[in-house]
């Protein structure tokens, strides 16, 4: 009995050590610049809708400050993530950049978990999600899931799965809605003057 | 009549006599309204709950420490684990979906068109952060039932790391634990258990994990602490005084008779002033009997002039009659005045004293002269030729006499302009620095609402006070962007009044499900079928307005249930509020909106026990100096003007010379501060008597009085050393008057008695 309990234990700390193992390859794989760009392409799927909901434009993620998230179709919008707060802002350069109506918790938690999924920061999520991860020839997967039931209502899971960077993100939101965001990463260049008049520090 | 005294004791311990041991009371602070009454409940049903901080730096750890505490606590007979306050799901308030709008979407529907509401809806469906509705695109389509339910809860500032809340705070996350006594706890017993519980609960955490961090906030630490240090004070300086005074004493009278019949004169005094408030009051209160007994203490003059004075019993008794008589006269006639005082707890004490005082007197009077006899217990030589120097060393020129007097007054006068006044009854309590600091900390990091400060808001109705909630919620968030408070919150905010969810009824059915309107938009723009907003429309129709008692069930757990509450007239609402920089802002703007038709009012309880207690003071000493007239008085009709005025003089000089020394060293004068100069004036009343009265037993008579500032100085002065601020005062005050009464007595002393 003795013997058969020691092997559940050695077996559950070699599991974890195993998880942790995989979320130290899949962060050793992700390539480091501070900078990423491209394009992408958001699949939004709803019970009660027939097809997907498609949106697309361009992305600016700077690893530890921020993100700047422009949607071009099919209808205009901006958002920003930086110093923690997300901004969003319609009808271009005119008009001025405005928090949703997140409230201040929502913001908060919002802003961190864009910034951490697109960057692979997984480690900082620990507290909010159970994580797993796999990885293969073809990349890797960590699969979050949140630790409390208040995260829950929001967000059943969510699936990132990559090589050197974050190539694919789905939400599940429940009751049959989802989102799917498909990243192509543009090969590394520095912001233009538009982007970091938008990133810049407040 | 000592027997009889016993008994009326007996009978009122039998039948279980109330004594009032909440101090708040004792000084005239009490609830003033049934307002007061309710927010009184409320405190006194949070003062069992403790909040225990566990703080990591690694969140793995964190969790192991946390299940560690846990496991501990479900072992526990003395703690409870309660769960940590959070909104229900927005899922039961699908059912009311047309009728509920967040304040910001409220004002944002005032001003908006539907193709604005439209575009809004479905931009959001394309950004990234249209997930952040709890109810999904289906059932809220516009996000504003998400957006309400979000909106019901402040922003603390709490991630839950499942179902952990965690809030990172100096350099570490911190998990919050909240606990709950049982209410076999209550009292001192009661927070002796829990703070062992509580220690346990550190050990049992820290052996788990080694370098956790505990910090926890108890009422029950505070009164543990305060309880243990006052006890621990009181046996250390109580038997220092019991030890000294017996020394001295023995000493003096090589016999242990003179302690015995001393203490047999003060019990039977104490007895017998139990029984007169016991008799005459219906409640006693603790902090009157405290004080009484310590004024009892003047009695210890009586016992101790006929043990000095010589003869037998009754030529002792007829030598010391007539200044115990007029003693005894002048110090009931000032404590008469305090019959008048403004709170009961005054007038107990004033009972006390007098009843305490004659009852000792005709102890004094009619058993201890017969243990007497002229060869018997009589004071060493030495103790007399001591007096007898004492005397002769007297400054034989009364310049000397002027220069005290006028010195004093002056440097008691100057120091009285620089007095300052405290009335804050915490300082009744001793909390060590270290546990203050602690709940600082606790507080910083866990944040929340001032439990003191508030903003009150009463209505005829349940629904008017609703909507005067949601009058003042512009007014509110223009003080918390202006930085005056940092946040705050009512019920209004998860449950709108019924005339507020009709018209977000008509406003959205205007706006966004009447046909061609943004719900028939957005299903144009999405392509969706025509089932698609059908079935939406169907549902807004179907909307109900969210209730009274549906919202109280729902809310249970939270702290909205305590935030109304219908009172005797009205219907009362809180607006609890955090962080107030600028309390002044904050009133004016309260009268504003009173003048606008809105009953809203600020309400500090601390600042409010100070100045009830501000006011009790002031009465209390008011009632002071009447009663000074009235001892002149008593003293005049005995002495003349002339002597009544050289008789009162040390009394005067004490309590100006105590006041006026406070004043300069920057001490405050307090409520204790007032009840130690009762006993001042009663005592230094006696010497001044005495000294008149002594005739041709003035070297026996000023040993007598010596003695009695000793003993005082020995048993009350001792207090002056305590940590409880009360209590220090208390002492520090006695010491004070004590030894400038004696020096006074002793510098206007009168050879030549009453004839002269």
């Amino acid at each position: 009995m003795i013997r058969r309990c020691a092997w559940v234990a050695v077996l559950w700390l070699w599991g974890l050590t195993a998880a942790a193992s995989e979320l130290d390859v899949v962060t050793a794989q992700l390539a480091q610049e501070s900078i990423v760009t491209g394009q992408f392409t958001q699949q939004r799927r709803v019970a009660s809708l027939p097809f997907p909901l498609v949106s697309s434009g361009e992305f600016v993620l700077q690893r530890e400050q921020g993100l700047y998230w422009h949607v071009l179709t099919p209808a205009e919008s901006e958002l920003r993530i930086r110093d923690g707060q997300v901004q969003e802002r319609i009808g271009g350069e005119a008009s001025t950049w405005a928090a949703p109506p997140l409230g201040e918790q929502g913001n908060r938690m919002t802003a961190r978990l864009l910034t951490d999924l697109l960057s692979g920061r997984f480690a900082s999520l620990d507290g909010l999600f159970a994580l797993t991860a796999d990885t293969s020839d073809d990349g890797w997967r960590v699969r979050l899931v949140p630790r409390s039931e208040a995260s829950a209502a929001y967000l059943h899971a969510i699936s990132v799965s990559g090589g050197a960077h974050v190539d694919r993100v789905v939400l599940d939101h429940g009751a049959g809605e989802t989102t799917t965001i498909r990243l192509d990463t543009a090969p590394a260049r520095e912001l233009t003057p538009r982007e970091r008049d938008i990133l810049g520090p407040p | 009549m000592i027997a009889l005294a016993g008994l009326l004791v007996g009978l009122a311990w039998i039948n279980g006599q109330g004594i009032e041991t909440d101090i708040r009371r004792a000084f005239g602070v009490t609830a003033t309204d049934d307002v007061d009454r309710w927010l009184e409940d409320q405190t006194a049903a949070s003062l069992g709950e403790t909040m225990v901080l566990l703080g990591h730096a690694e969140r793995d750890q964190l969790r192991v420490a946390v299940r560690a505490a846990r496991e501990f606590v479900d072992s526990s007979e003395v703690l409870q684990r309660q769960p940590w306050a959070r909104p229900p799901p927005a899922d039961s308030l699908l059912a009311h979906r047309g009728h509920l709008l967040s304040a910001g979407d409220w004002q944002r529907v005032q001003h908006a068109t539907a193709s604005n509401i439209a575009a809004e809806a479905l931009r959001r469906l394309y950004a990234p952060t249209g997930m952040a509705s709890s109810l999904g695109f289906d059932a809220d389509p516009f996000g504003t039932l998400g957006r309400f339910a979000s909106s019901r809860w402040p922003d603390a500032g709490f991630e839950l790391d499942g179902d952990i809340p965690i809030k990172a705070g100096q350099g570490v996350d911190w998990a919050v634990l909240r606990l709950s006594t049982g209410a076999q706890t209550f009292g001192l017993e009661g927070a002796r258990h829990t703070v062992a519980a509580l220690d346990a609960l550190a050990a049992a955490v820290t052996a788990v994990v080694a370098d956790a961090r505990y910090l926890d906030l108890s009422v029950s630490r505070h009164t543990d602490r305060a309880a243990e240090q006052s006890k621990r004070e009181m046996s250390r300086i109580g038997v220092l005084s019991i030890i000294a005074i017996t020394l001295l004493l023995g000493w003096l009278f090589r016999h242990p008779g003179p302690l015995v019949l001393t203490v047999l004169s003060i019990a039977s005094g104490m007895l017998i002033g139990f029984a007169a408030v016991s008799l005459l009051f219906p409640r006693l209160h603790l902090i009157a009997m405290v004080f009484g007994a310590a004024l009892i203490g003047i009695a210890v003059d009586y016992a101790l002039h006929l043990l000095i004075a010589p003869g037998d019993g009754q030529q002792r008794l007829r030598a010391v009659m007539p200044g115990i008589s007029l003693g005894l006269l002048t110090t009931c006639v000032a404590f008469a005045g305090l019959l008048m005082a403004p709170f009961e707890s005054l007038r107990q004490v004033a009972v006390f004293a007098m009843f305490g005082l004659g009852g000792a007197c005709l102890t004094v009077f009619c058993v201890l002269p017969r243990w007497l006899r002229a060869d018997g217990l009589k004071p060493r030589e030495a103790g007399l030729e001591f007096a007898e120097r004492l005397l002769a060393g007297r400054p034989k020129s009364d310049r000397w006499a002027v220069l005290w007097i006028v010195g004093l007054l002056g440097v008691g006068a100057a120091g009285l302009l620089q007095l300052q006044t405290r009335d804050d009854l915490r300082a009744m309590y001793f909390s060590p620095p270290e546990l203050i600091a602690q709940a600082r900390t606790v507080r910083a990091i866990v944040g929340g609402w001032d439990a003191s400060q508030m903003l009150v808001v009463r209505a005829a109705e349940r629904q008017s006070l609703l909507e005067s909630l949601e009058r003042l919620e512009p007014g509110l968030d223009d003080l918390k962007r202006r930085g005056v408070l940092r946040d705050y919150l009512h019920v209004a905010r998860s449950l709108p009044s019924q005339r507020r969810q009709q018209l977000v009824h008509d406003r959205l059915d205007a706006l966004v499900y009447a046909p061609g309107q943004a719900l028939d938009q957005l299903a144009a723009d999405l392509n969706a079928p025509d089932t698609w907003a059908q079935s939406r429309r169907a549902a807004f129709n179907d909307s109900t307005p969210l209730r009274f008692d549906g919202w109280r069930e729902d809310m249970a757990g939270t702290p909205y249930p305590d935030l109304i509450a219908p009172l005797a007239d009205a219907w009362v609402g809180l607006v609890r509020v955090s962080d107030v920089g600028d309390v002044e802002a904050v009133v004016q703007w309260a009268a504003a909106q009173r003048a606008s038709g809105v009953d809203v009012r600020w309400r500090d309880t601390i600042a409010a026990a100070q100045r009830q207690l501000a006011a009790a003071r002031q009465g209390a000493a008011r009632v002071l100096v009447l009663a000074a007239a009235a001892v002149l008085l008593v003293l005049g009709l005995r002495y003349g003007t002339r002597g009544a005025v050289t008789v009162a003089l040390p009394s005067l000089l004490a309590v100006v010379g105590t006041l006026g020394l406070c004043g300069w060293l920057g001490q405050p004068f307090t409520v204790f501060r007032l009840f130690a100069l009762l006993l001042v004036i009663g005592l230094s009343i006696d010497y001044a008597v005495f000294a008149r009265e002594a005739g041709s037993h003035a070297s026996p008579t000023l040993l007598a009085i010596a003695l009695s500032a000793l003993t005082t100085l020995l048993s009350f002065g001792l207090l002056g050393l305590s940590s409880t601020p009360a209590l220090a005062e208390f002492g520090s005050t006695v010491v004070l008057g004590v030894v400038i009464a004696l020096a006074s007595t002793w510098l206007l002393w009168r050879r030549q008695g009453v004839a002269a």
